[in-house]
């Protein structure tokens, strides 16, 4: 769709909006206009973003504790020394981060497709349900924990008496208080509010299947179930690769649903890198520490990032 | 010519555009102004005379717990114009908590007239702790706060409080306090006077004295008793002997009882400790007998933390619960007779109590220190004192406040006065302190879990304590 | 045509059995629908029949499916038990500033990167996507303690400025694509006419592109009234916090309250962002599909 540029772009012609004729005598010189066009967004980036990076960075040098501050002493790389090779908790809770990331997107694939492709029928309320589906999406973080551990609370939740009713449990369980159901509960929490996206994303690719090759398909044939495996499944890998891509990064770092639904735990069943990091951070008052291990996952994600990049630039071509 | 104006007209309206933004983001209204129209809301009507802010409507059943998301501002008859002004920072568990100390502020202005503090209140101790942090760390740090004893070691060794011993000596109150409040206020026998107390947080055991009737079974001594009684007490789907707390890091001021009770050195000055030792490790595996094998603690248990803990005590699961005077009047309104206190079982070697104390932290930077301590010594001076010990049911720090009745009357107070001899304290100011803590928690529950031993949590937790 | 044709030749004339199929697939597509929605949808509908129940305790098991004695009774108390109105407000205030500044230093950049051909533009923009990949805890610490140091600790602007670092790399990334798709020849024309560049941004991309940028606003105002973590590091008293905040405190069981007068706040945390959704789902969706798809 957005590959839709202008016919005007003529190759090799550089694009500068003050005006053709003088281009000759202007290519010298640098026009002024665009970087002021940029430079509340860059200088603003470069106040939040880039600098208050470097001091992270900065900071995880030192071993510093927000209780005793005047007690700061440069360590060099021993921060990443010890969270690499001395502390087990950060290597339970790179584990913790990878099955989280691995089962919560095998979740939300798993329910976006299939919903995806029943969207992609024809049906006279389908726009009706693609805006409803969207809504656990767009709540906040915040509301989808309360909702979820309101519902599986172990003396109160509405699951639990479901269950129990439908004979599947004989007493209410208490989810948040066993390793498995805890991760499971959070896991279901991020699949609900988090396959709407991907259903949407999955949906605008697959109309952008042409029909005439579930046509041809057909003429020759081929049933449903060799369409799906031969035209649509081929077309949409790109996008579901560039889409998993995302989902990997962001869930690495998302820290709101599983902090505010289990704080971690219990044990270290939901202890992911980024909220060891956090808790770090607010419950110990590590402020080096916790910054030297949020600099490991950023350099982590950043060369997983560096992959999306480069795809992105391949497929928009604004960014030539 | 024609270029150059385009371009500075439009380098103005970029300016303007992004000026008039920056300028929406950044106005800061003033409380007044940006109160959005809440004629409706009959909380705010009720301002100016001291009016404990928006009561929770509650049936009695639903238990007073901590923190409530409303921290009104502290609401006291206002001052103004004096010459000196002392920021105060503080914290309440609830509304009326919170009048116990703007009460005594508002008394303090009425008492002089130079002095004025400007209050703020924070939703709970750990926010008011990491907010007089981190606003040190940048030099920002308030006149005062009210503070719990095991602040101060980490606030002496970062040299941020104001030193008052010369200020201590000169009071004519000092030799009211009880000596081990006054260690509490030193820390480590070798500092001065760190804070002013004003009052204790004394830990004890609550039971159903009609289940024990029914049981034929006395209060507990003893930790082993305890467990016994348990057990005793347990019966059928919704009855369990013992509130067990793994949630949070409470847990281990619960187990910490019996710790030190049978003689485990957590950790001490020297960082030498035994937390690893058989002592400490039987005893961890005693307690969390109670919800593995004994089922005589209830099943959330793991994940439960006071509120939990509370309603499931109220609502009458539990048999015993370990709190503090503190919450005395929550459980005496919710269960009246039902329910007594009794001291915290004495382990092998000592019985171990576990209370801090609270009071007026004073710090470096204040402009007033003259006056910070005025306001110090009110706060902890024999009538405020007492305030905080009958209407938030609290331990004494004077003498003469101990000497009150309600000690004898009152079955909480007493039992709480009771072990006053046993009060001590964990090592929390210890700098390995927070991450054992932290720590401690998963892995606990991991032990309940069966996941991992006890010995190899105790192994775990000791290399963090001994941690250089 | 051809399909048409070949549909033509293709159907067999209606019969008994291709009714019954039909029937079939509408009450498959029907089935499926409801199912769909009801995972979607059901937590929600709970969620409101325990915000109009009368209020009962949090641990007392009471459930009630269809309420005996539905009440809006907590809807008021909510603004009176706790400053209600103004956590809201706050989330509001926080939202549509974070909007205003994003959507003014996003615009003039992203028409930069889409028009222009300078030194330095592919850098920015690659630079820009990378801060959107960030993980926010890095930039907690530093941001707190700068924040604490230039004494905006617990003010609107701290919570505003925080939010930029993912609003505008989203927002520069998604209107950039909006300009893009736009054809040359109008603003060309306009500059010919004599229009300044500004005027012809103003006039003419702008109007043309609105979809966009409402997509990019709506996108960043759902993001910031949805965000905790910053809102949880830098916000400590109640004048600054927003709803987040406080539901995390309900979660975390810490609240007085019983759970009608919890749910209530939540549906109306919830609101906001629903209703914005629902009545503008046709930009966020449009906004969603273009950026996201490649071709």
């Amino acid at each position: 769709m957005i590959a839709d540029r202008a016919p005007a772009a003529r190759p090799g012609a550089s694009v500068s909006m003050t005006a053709a004729p003088v281009r000759r005598a202007r290519r010298r010189r640098i026009p002024m206009l665009p970087y002021l066009l940029v430079a509340p967004a860059v200088i603003l980036m470069i106040v939040i973003a880039l600098y208050p990076t470097i001091y992270a960075v900065q900071l995880s040098l030192y071993d510093v504790n927000l209780a005793r501050y005047n007690r700061a002493r440069f360590v060099g790389l021993d921060n990443y020394w010890k969270l690499l090779f001395d502390d087990q908790v950060f290597r339970v809770s790179v584990l913790q981060t990878l099955r989280w990331v691995g089962v919560v997107i095998v979740g939300q694939l798993g329910l976006a497709l299939p919903v995806a492709l029943f969207l992609n029928m024809k049906f006279t309320f389908r726009g009706f349900i693609r805006t409803a589906i969207l809504i656990p999406w767009v709540i906040p973080a915040a509301v989808t924990s309360l909702i979820w551990v309101f519902m599986f609370d172990a003396n109160l939740g509405v699951a639990n008496d479901i269950l129990v009713r439908l004979g599947i449990i004989e007493i209410y369980w208490t989810w948040l208080s066993d390793f498995k159901t805890a991760f499971f509960l959070v896991v279901m929490a991020a699949v609900w509010s988090g396959f709407p996206f991907m259903s949407i994303v999955l949906l605008a690719a697959l109309q952008g299947i042409p029909e005439e090759m579930y046509e041809a398909a057909k003429i020759d044939g081929a049933g449903v179930w060799a369409r799906f495996l031969h035209i649509t499944l081929p077309m949409l890998v790109p996008t579901i690769l560039l889409i998993l891509l995302l989902r990997t990064i962001w869930l690495s770092h998302s820290v709101d649903l599983v902090y505010i639904m289990t704080v971690g735990g219990p044990g270290y069943s939901n202890y992911t890198t980024a909220v060891y990091s956090f808790l770090l951070t607010t419950s110990q008052f590590e402020i080096g520490y916790a910054s030297a291990v949020a600099v490991v996952l950023a350099v982590v994600l950043l060369a997983v990032s560096t992959i999306y990049v480069r795809q992105m630039e391949r497929s928009q071509e604004y960014l030539r | 010519m024609k270029r150059a104006m385009t371009r500075r007209s439009f380098l103005v309206g970029l300016v303007g555009v992004t000026g008039a933004a920056l300028a929406t983001a950044c106005s800061q209204p003033s409380a007044p102004a940006a109160k959005p129209a809440d004629a409706a809301k009959p909380a705010e009507a009720a301002k100016p005379a001291a009016q404990p802010a928006a009561p929770a409507a509650q049936p009695a059943a639903s238990p007073a717990a901590a923190a409530p998301p409303a921290t009104p501002q502290p609401q006291i008859a206002p001052v103004s114009n004096r010459p000196i002004t002392l920021t105060y920072w503080f914290w309440a568990d609830d509304a009326d908590q919170a009048k116990i100390i703007t009460d005594g502020i508002d008394r303090f202005h009425k008492s002089q007239d130079k002095i004025q503090i400007k209050p703020d209140q924070l939703p709970t101790v750990a926010d008011t702790q990491k907010k007089v942090l981190s606003s040190a760390a940048v030099g920002q740090a308030p006149d005062m706060s009210h503070g719990n004893s095991n602040w101060l070691q980490d606030m002496h060794d970062s040299d941020i409080l104001l030193p008052i011993q010369d200020y201590f000596d000169k009071w004519e109150r000092k030799n009211d306090f009880y000596p081990n409040v006054l260690d509490m206020a030193r820390v480590k026998p070798s500092q001065p006077i760190l804070f002013v107390p004003n009052h204790l947080i004394v830990n004890y055991l609550y039971v159903r004295l009609d289940w024990l009737k029914e049981a034929n079974l006395q209060p507990p001594d003893t930790f082993e008793d305890m467990i016994k009684v348990a057990k005793g007490l347990t019966k059928g789907p919704d009855r369990f002997g013992f509130g067990l707390r793994g949630g949070d890091v409470q847990a281990i001021s619960m187990l910490g009882h019996w710790y030190v009770g049978n003689g485990v050195n957590i950790i001490n000055e020297k960082d030498e400790s035994d937390f690893d030792s058989k002592a400490a490790i039987e005893t961890t595996e005693q307690y969390a007998a109670m919800y593995t094998k004994d089922k005589s603690a209830q099943p959330s248990a793991p994940a439960d933390r006071f509120p939990q803990l509370f309603a499931q005590f109220q609502g009458g699961k539990l048999a015993m619960l370990q709190h503090g005077l503190h919450s005395w009047k929550v459980q005496d309104a919710a269960l009246g007779d039902k329910i007594t206190a009794v001291s915290i079982p004495k382990g092998k070697v000592r019985r171990a109590v576990f209370s801090s104390s609270e009071g007026t932290l004073i710090y470096k930077g204040t402009k007033n220190p003259e006056a910070a301590w005025e306001f110090a010594k009110f706060m902890g001076d024999e009538q405020q004192a007492k305030e905080f010990v009958i209407r938030r049911g609290a331990g004494p720090t004077l003498k003469s406040v101990g000497a009150d009745p309600i000690f004898k009357d009152n079955r909480f107070y007493k039992a709480a006065m009771d072990s006053q001899a046993d009060w001590t304290a964990l090592p929390e100011w210890h700098r390995n302190w927070l991450k054992f803590r932290d720590t401690f928690v998963p892995l606990f529950q991991q032990v309940l879990k069966e996941e991992i031993t006890a010995t190899k949590m105790h192994e775990d937790l000791a290399k963090i304590l001994r941690a250089k | 045509m051809s399909q048409a044709v070949t549909s033509a030749v293709i159907r067999p004339a209606p019969t008994a059995t291709r009714t019954r199929a039909r029937i079939a697939a509408r009450t498959g597509i029907l089935a499926v629908s409801a199912m769909v929605l009801a995972y979607c949808l059901l937590p929600f509908v709970w969620m409101f029949i325990v915000s109009i129940a009368e209020g009962h305790s949090q641990f007392v098991r009471e459930l009630e499916y269809f309420p005996s004695r539905p009440t809006w009774q907590n809807y008021i108390d909510v603004f009176s038990v706790m400053p209600f109105a103004r956590y809201f407000f706050n989330s509001m205030f926080v939202a549509v500033a974070t909007v205003l500044l994003t959507l003014s230093v996003s615009v003039t950049a992203a028409y930069a990167f889409a028009r222009f051909q300078f030194p330095g533009r592919k850098i920015m923009i690659l630079a820009m996507l990378l801060v959107y990949m960030l993980p926010s805890i890095v930039l907690l610490v530093p941001l707190l303690v700068i924040f604490k140091t230039l004494g905006m600790i617990n003010t609107y602007q701290s919570l505003i400025l925080a939010e930029t670092t993912h609003a505008v790399p989203f927002a520069v990334w998604l209107l950039t694509g909006a300009f893009a798709a736009l054809p040359r020849e109008l603003e060309e024309a306009a500059l010919v006419d004599g229009c300044t560049p500004f005027q012809a941004l103003l006039r003419i991309v702008l109007p043309l592109s609105l979809p966009g940028i409402i997509a990019a606003g709506l996108f960043v105002f759902i993001a910031s009234w949805n965000n905790f973590l910053f809102a949880f590091m830098f916000t400590s008293g109640e004048d600054v916090r927003t709803l987040p905040v406080v539901t995390r405190f309900f979660v975390q069981g810490e609240a007085d309250f019983h759970w009608g007068i919890i749910m209530a706040c939540a549906v109306l945390t919830t609101l906001p962002v629903a209703m914005l959704f629902l009545f503008f789902q046709r930009y966020l969706i449009g906004g969603l599909t273009a950026g996201s798809v490649k071709g």
